[in-house]
């Protein structure tokens, strides 16, 4: 199954999805004229084969050689390092929640906090962590997702 | 292949049955309880994926195709222009917990509707309703 891929404005790769019964009516090369935007000049025909079956890090997909029949898709590290921050950042909303309870509960009890200042230390410094940094690939990154604090790994559902 | 033209009109009182494809090239009207013959409108396109998959089974009409600019963030082109954007699009997206939001481009930036194709996002319907890719997404097109 062919696809039209081709890089979109921010710098992501877009791939064009042609249905069975439109590539009976026409050929790929006509949707490529039909449906790649105005402004982009430049596009390439692949097999679906070398769209990544992973979609983790969609948004860091960075077309390599756009524009000839060779054309690939490769994951921009830099990228997927944001979106991993992002995807701790939203995990974390709720364990907040659950901690700020769990504080004001203490509080009101004369409980000791400190366990719970340290848990919500840890997931403000989550992002942060040195593992990240160092990544050099996407696997890399899907390891850097503490359990014990963020809860399940969500690349591993 | 036997064809009928007719230039005129049939007034058939009793069934018509039709064995071939029948191509009607003016309106279309019925009675089919709506109290009145009436003029009906079909399905000018449809299309259906799997976000999840990366989208290697895509069905759909012969004049739509799907662009996948990003996580929840699609195109329905039509490769045979609809004659204005008078249309009305309805989707559906699951099974986990995503809502189609039609019209908005990923970024939340406004996209209107041109005559071909409309942009349209998923999102989930709870957290930050952050945008996601669903195992199932529907859309289809009346005008």
């Amino acid at each position: 199954m062919k696809k039209i891929i081709y890089t979109q404005e921010n710098g992501v790769i877009a791939v064009v999805h042609p249905t069975d019964q439109s590539l009976k009516e026409l050929t790929i090369e006509e949707i490529a004229q039909r449906v790649v935007p105005v402004g982009i000049s430049t596009y390439s025909i692949v097999e679906h084969t070398t769209i990544p079956a992973d979609r983790s890090f969609r948004n860091a997909w960075t077309g390599v050689g756009i524009g000839t029949a060779g054309a690939t898709i490769t994951e921009d590290i830099a990228k997927a390092k944001e979106l991993h921050k992002t995807k701790i950042r939203e995990a974390r909303v709720d364990k907040f929640a659950e901690l700020d309870v769990e504080y004001q509960r203490a509080t009101e009890t004369s409980a000791d906090t400190s366990a719970i200042v340290v848990k919500k230390q840890a997931l403000r410094d989550a992002p942060a962590a040195s593992g990240i940094a160092t990544a050099v690939n996407t696997t890399d990154l899907k390891a850097q997702w503490d359990t014990s604090i963020l809860g399940s790994n969500p690349y591993y559902k | 292949m036997a064809q009928l033209n007719v230039n005129g009109g049939i007034n058939a009182t009793g069934s018509l049955d039709v064995t071939g494809n029948a191509t009607l090239k003016s309106d279309v009207l019925m009675n089919s309880d709506f109290g009145s013959a009436t003029q009906v409108f079909g399905v000018k396109a449809w299309i259906a994926f799997k976000a999840t998959s990366n989208a290697n089974v895509t069905r759909g009409s012969g004049n739509a195709t799907m662009t996948d600019h990003g996580t929840g963030d699609f195109t329905m082109n039509f490769t045979t222009a609809m004659p204005d954007t008078g249309y009305s699009m309805v989707g559906t997206a699951g099974h986990n917990s995503g809502v189609i939001v039609l019209g908005l481009t990923g970024g939340g930036t406004g996209s209107s509707p041109t005559t071909t194709g409309f942009r349209f996002s998923v999102r989930a319907n709870y957290s930050n309703s952050t945008l996601m890719d669903e195992e199932y997404i529907n859309l289809i097109v009346v005008r």
